[in-house]
């Protein structure tokens, strides 16, 4: 799986914006057994997207990963030495948005042991700190 | 279950009645005239979801006020604290028919688990379509007798006119998978039976080329 980007956006280039709250969708596991929460608000650029799947897809052997953001925001730099002005530079990269509590990625088909060690693994692939998440089971239903 | 709940005025605000130890809930359904809002004590909350499905029954006494048999509509949690936020109640009509997810228990031990196969649970929640008093709190399957390769599916639950599911009837809810070894060679011993003619043929072929 190469780098994610959007096939086509309305527009090249967008305005920073700032992260502000918590997340109020896809804060939940809704496919696997556990997820990979976010606790603080960044942006995830698709290289740590990438690593933290390929982590994952390694460390979960035949289990299932499940990719929750989506790098959709263009971050673009100007050239190195040149003068300001001159319109906004160039795109260099995407990155996703994420505010605290948002489900970045889940997986199944391990222990929750494995999950533990496995979460432990991945989070240094994120600028974040993160947590385990178990997927929310009323009492009875376990 | 019971649930002990007092009447709430919306004149006090959501936050004061969580930093108090209550959560704001609210009951509503067809026969209620208007939503009731209601706050329950936080921990008693938290000891009722330690036991409930989402399809139990409850029965929530509002002090000073009604008692209702309620479904478990929807619960919002705080997702970095995980602290409750918000409970919302429904009031079924007796003789209306609801959908509801019905979760699924198995019981036992399957016997193909122990000769090495994997335990695929397709269905932890059956989506069902019945009469209130009809929707149990949870589906007991037994997986005592479930051999490998064995499956247990929706149609062999009980269903009537008044509780039918909303899947096929053929839909598997468990399944004693062969581990994958076993399923390899099988087919490998099979495809070989099949291609056993051809197969003497090209390797005489190979060799004349080689």
């Amino acid at each position: 799986m190469s780098l994610l980007f959007p096939k086509r956006t309305k527009y090249r280039k967008q305005q920073k914006g700032r992260i502000k709250g918590k997340a109020t969708r896809g804060h939940e596991v809704v496919f696997g057994d556990f997820g990979i929460q976010a606790l603080a608000p960044a942006w995830v650029t698709r290289q740590q997207i990438e690593a933290a799947r390929t982590a994952l897809a390694r460390a979960t052997h035949r289990g299932k990963v499940w990719i929750r953001i989506f790098p959709d925001k263009p971050v673009t730099r100007k050239p190195a030495e040149s003068r300001m002005g001159k319109g906004k530079g160039n795109v260099e990269n995407w990155v996703a948005v994420v505010k605290p509590g948002t489900i970045m990625f889940e997986f199944a088909g391990v222990s929750e042991e494995e999950a533990k060690r496995i979460h432990r693994m991945v989070s240094y692939k994120f600028p974040i700190p993160t947590r385990l998440r178990r997927r929310f089971h009323l009492g009875g239903e376990r | 279950m019971i649930v002990q709940a007092k009447p709430r005025s919306l004149s006090v605000k959501a936050r004061r009645l969580r930093r108090e130890g209550y959560v704001p809930g609210v009951i509503y359904g067809p026969q209620v005239e208007a939503p009731v809002h209601v706050a329950i004590r936080e921990p008693d909350l938290e000891e009722l979801f330690k036991h409930i499905t989402r399809s139990t029954t409850l029965e929530v006494r509002v002090e000073g006020g009604e008692t209702y048999h309620v479904f478990l509509k929807d619960i919002q949690v705080d997702p970095i604290t995980d602290r409750f936020l918000h409970v919302d109640f429904y009031v079924p009509e007796p003789g209306r028919k609801l959908v509801l997810l019905v979760p699924v228990k198995l019981v036992g031990t399957a016997p193909g688990v122990k000769e090495g196969g994997i335990l695929e649970h397709t269905h932890e929640y059956i989506e069902v379509e019945g009469l209130p008093r009809r929707i149990p709190p949870y589906f007991e399957v037994d997986i005592s007798n479930l051999g490998l390769g064995d499956t247990i599916v929706i149609g062999d639950l009980e269903w009537d006119d008044e509780l039918r599911p909303l899947h096929p009837l053929d839909d598997p809810i468990v399944t004693v998978l062969a581990p994958k070894t076993v399923r390899l060679e099988a087919e490998e011993a099979q495809e070989a039976g099949e291609a056993a003619p051809e197969g003497e043929g090209a390797a005489e072929e190979g060799e004349a080329e080689g």
